[in-house]
């Protein structure tokens, strides 16, 4: 019993990593309606700005983390100025392959700046493992669910309440028509992109942490897409949940698994995905379209 | 289409006609004694590039038909071109088979393995679609990384040239010409499928599925057709590049590789034949262009070609936005309107 | 022309919601075989829906819908095409890609046996689908010839002005070979004298094409000139049914159109 335990609150700890993974990238597709497939790209960045102020530079620690996310922000409001704005009003496709574009670029870019080899982050966190529930946690996965609880909450009030968070949901929904009431499209698109590299440089910086800095680490964009297409593309507490269920699914895989077949913990949310999306092909918090012709 | 001056269509025959005046017959026929001779005058290495050129357009070509002209997005392309090497592969060097026999069987492998993905296409549309075709990119390369004792796992395994009669087609210039006759053979199939009722059928399911439907298009059928097609021409290109190369390992077929495919058919120009042929050509030259440039370059900068692989993923990802942004309708939009310019010089207008 | 007694299409007591919204409410009517049948009401009355029912599009929670006797409530789109009911849309659908005749083409689909064997062997200048698509080809020539759109025959869809590109879908659409055609407001956003041509077109579609059709129109003046028979309907019901110049007199049809205080 207290073994399950364990293994669940590893996975929820696990799965909270994801699921602000997953948030960025619900973010950039609620605001904009694009599906970006450079997320992954931004977290890579994010953790290798994280490395270069924090070990090149020689910064303190917390110091490196305020100005990471700073120039991860400023990063994505550049990405979308000098590659999407121009893109405004095309097709949704012709977005999603210019993101493609962009994730060869950045990983060309992260593998000429620092090589191959990867890196770690200093360890600001005692490696000892601490007691949530009975179970033993290093003390990073709790400051991850802290991470995402708080930056959960402040994004579901955000969208909720605040005039750009409404315009972000509006321009989603259809760009010329938010363009014609006042609402700056472009302004919602560079605010999205930035806001999205942002969490994306937390995420980077966790993750960065638990592993460590290395260029394959904008393969997490991808490995997020089963929590944010569970979760449903466009709904904020759907990545949070979706996150969950697949840090918890991913551990539960790993811990029962893994022994006979190795490294199946990287392909099971796949699978689950594939069935279940056939059951409910647009996510358990998506919305329906009823189409008309 | 225009035609040149002094050229009548006067039966239907002669209007859906590919290849109408003789000008373009002599053209045509002078490519194909051309691309015989090409052996004779080139270099192995030089000649390794076009074979590998050369598979790479066969399995474009379904990733045209899959994407480009039936709209279902595919992320996982290259690794029905991985089905297909690893298919091929085994059957030769395993069960012995013939590789004139193993070569089809993999394309018809790689097409089931497809159209078993496809089915999800049936019930997911757009982005969600995205999300099947790379779920197939992680599962399939999960099975051949991890099956060791049959592919080799991340060492590989072997894929033997292939023999007729008692020739062995080990050479680089006698490869050549199977690859060449393939290819041949591929483009005319691709090209009368997307130009007929069955190639129609995918543009309209592409344009606006719903409307093909209430037209009497059997969306379900057809959405799986283009699966099979386009999985199909991915696997019969992966086995050609995998007995050219004699070796094939899992880091052939990533994500990134898959990219790459849909990379050569925007630059090419999507849905169309001759835009595969100008994407892969032009992201060929550009890879061996710069390989060729950072080798002399590391005579003074030494490790300067270790740079290759990275600058290429820079310069393609450029290329590729700034194709979807100035040019989204490819290279072979270009070619047409070079074309029409070409017909009337020099009175243009 | 009309036989009172033959139903071509048969619509029963259709019931059609989305979620808590009733789109359709108990709605039956008849389509015989030779009449222009017209069904007319405000915005959002459910129009539509009863051609999305018929083909297919949309499944009616309850009700059956027949076509020359057979129940088609639960075919399959494109089986039911296939049957013989085509139709155009309100905002025009067609494969923008193609060019005006393939787009022709492709509602000739029916009628092209060939499949993938035939398609990749059809360049050769033999075999079924060469001859299939000459034929085919031949058959769309005509239709082309009838709308008068030989001169954009080539031109791919995308580029084609409005008023013409409603004309190809109707070209499309009667490539299908249809027994009963389905117009969802072909006159849409035209100017008088498009109007007038697609009217002229209308009438000789159903003189020497297809004597079966069933139109949704807001232009009273046309409504009222060409139908046989019209039907109104008002939130999802069926508020009157009758000749013309019947329903123009009916004070619920007056109420659903100009408010309560008129009637």
């Amino acid at each position: 019993m207290s073994v399950i335990l364990e293994h669940l609150v590893i996975g929820i700890a696990v799965g909270a990593v994801y699921s602000i993974v997953a948030l960025g990238f619900v973010l950039i597709y609620k605001a904009t309606g694009v599906f970006n497939l450079a997320q992954g790209s931004l977290l890579c960045l994010g953790a290798y700005i994280c490395y270069f102020l924090s070990i090149t530079v020689g910064l303190p620690f917390y110091v490196s983390i305020i100005l990471t996310l700073v120039v991860a922000f400023a990063i994505g409001l550049l990405i979308e100025f000098v590659f999407l704005r121009r893109m405004i009003g095309q097709s949704h496709l012709a977005i999603l392959m210019i993101t493609i574009g962009l994730y060869l670029m950045l990983r060309g870019v992260v593998l000429i700046a620092w090589g191959v080899y990867s890196k770690s982050l200093p360890s600001y966190l005692s490696a000892e493992p601490i007691n949530i529930l009975g179970a033993n946690v290093l003390p990073i996965f709790a400051l991850s669910l802290v991470a995402a609880a708080i930056l959960f909450a402040v994004f579901i009030l955000f969208f909720r309440y605040t005039s750009i968070g409404v315009a972000m949901r509006a321009t989603q929904d259809n760009q010329q028509v938010a363009q014609s009431v006042g609402i700056s499209v472009k302004r919602v698109f560079g605010m999205s992109w930035a806001i999205a590299s942002l969490t994306a440089a937390v995420g980077g910086i966790i993750v960065g942490t638990i592993l460590s800095v290395g260029y394959s680490l904008d393969d997490f964009g991808f490995k997020v897409l089963p929590a944010v297409i569970l979760g449903g593309l466009e709904s904020v507490p759907g990545a949070l949940i979706g996150g969950i269920i697949l840090g918890v699914v991913e551990h539960f895989g790993a811990a029962y698994l893994g022994s006979w077949l190795i490294g199946i913990e990287d392909v099971i949310p796949y699978v689950i995905l594939l069935v279940l999306l056939l059951i409910v092909p647009y996510g358990i918090f998506g919305l329906k379209r009823i189409e008309r012709i | 289409m225009h035609l040149p001056c002094r050229t009548f269509n006067e039966t239907y025959e002669q209007d859906m006609a590919i290849v109408r005046t003789r000008l373009q017959w002599i053209l045509l026929a002078a490519a194909i004694v051309f691309g015989l001779c090409i052996p004779l005058f080139t270099g192995t290495y030089m000649l390794t590039v076009i074979i590998t050129t050369m598979s790479i357009i066969i399995a474009a070509l379904g990733i045209q038909i899959l994407t480009g002209y039936c709209g279902q997005l595919s992320v996982g392309h290259s690794a029905f071109v991985a089905v297909g090497a690893y298919s091929s592969a085994l059957l030769v060097s395993q069960s012995g088979l013939s590789f004139w026999i193993a070569v089809p069987v993999a394309g018809i492998a790689a097409g089931l393995v497809g159209l078993l993905v496809g089915l999800t296409s049936i019930r997911l549309k757009g982005f969600y679609l995205i999300i099947s075709t790379l779920a197939a990119q992680f599962i399939i390369m999960y099975v051949i990384i991890h099956w060791t004792s049959v592919t080799g796992g991340s060492f590989g395994m072997s894929a033997p040239a292939p023999k007729l009669g008692g020739i062995e087609f080990a050479t680089t210039q006698s490869y050549f010409y199977i690859v060449f006759i393939a290819l041949l053979i591929a483009t005319y199939v691709a090209k009368n499928i997307v130009r007929t009722n069955v190639g129609r059928a995918f543009i309209a399911i592409r344009d606006n599925d719903l409307a093909a439907e209430v037209m009497g298009i059997h969306l379900t059928a057809y959405k799986l057709l283009a699966f099979f097609i386009g999985c199909a021409f991915a696997g019969i290109g992966g086995a050609l590049a995998a007995h050219a190369r004699g070796v094939i390992t899992p880091d052939s077929y990533t994500l990134v590789q898959s990219f790459w495919y849909l990379g050569y058919i925007i630059i090419g120009g999507l849905g169309t034949i001759t835009g595969v042929f100008f994407g892969v050509i032009f992201v060929s030259a550009l890879n061996n262009g710069l390989a060729m440039f950072l080798s002399s370059l590391s005579t003074i900068f030494p490790g300067a070609g270790s740079l290759l692989a990275p600058l290429m993923l820079v310069i393609f990802g450029l290329v590729i936005i700034l194709f979807l942004t100035f040019e989204p309708r490819g290279l072979a939009h270009r070619w047409q309107i070079f074309k029409a310019y070409y017909r009337l010089w020099p009175f243009s207008y | 022309m009309v036989s009172e007694d033959k139903a071509k299409l048969k619509l029963e007591h259709l019931h059609l919601s989305f979620g808590g919204v009733h789109a359709l409410i108990d709605v039956s009517l008849d389509v015989r075989e030779g009449e222009i049948l017209s069904i007319i009401g405000p915005n959002g009355a459910g129009k539509t829906c009863i051609l999305n029912c018929i083909n297919g599009f949309y499944r009616p929670q309850q009700g059956n819908i027949y076509f020359e006797g057979r129940d088609i409530t639960r075919l399959q789109s494109h089986k039911i095409a296939g049957l013989g009911i085509a139709r155009t849309f309100q905002n025009i659908e067609l494969f923008t890609g193609l060019s005006v005749q393939d787009n022709l083409l492709a509602g000739r689909h029916f009628y092209m046996t060939g499949g993938l064997v035939g398609s990749i062997l059809g360049g050769v200048y033999l075999g079924r689908t060469h001859r299939e698509e000459v034929e085919q080809r031949r058959a769309i020539e005509d239709i082309i010839d009838f709308l008068e759109i030989e001169a954009i025959r080539k031109q791919v869809v995308g580029t084609v002005p409005y008023g013409l590109r409603k004309r190809v879908e109707l070209g499309r659409a009667l490539a299908l070979g249809p027994r009963v055609l389905l117009m969802d407001e072909p006159m849409a956003g035209m100017n008088l004298e498009e109007k007038e041509d697609m009217a002229r077109f209308i009438l000789d579609i159903y003189e020497e094409r297809v004597n079966t059709i069933v139109l949704i129109e807001h232009d009273m003046g046309v409504v009222m000139d060409i139908s046989d028979r019209v039907v109104v309907l008002d939130f999802g019901r069926k508020i009157a049914e009758g000749k013309p110049s019947e329903v123009k007199g009916n004070p619920d049809v007056i109420k659903a159109y100009l408010g309560k205080a008129a009637a």
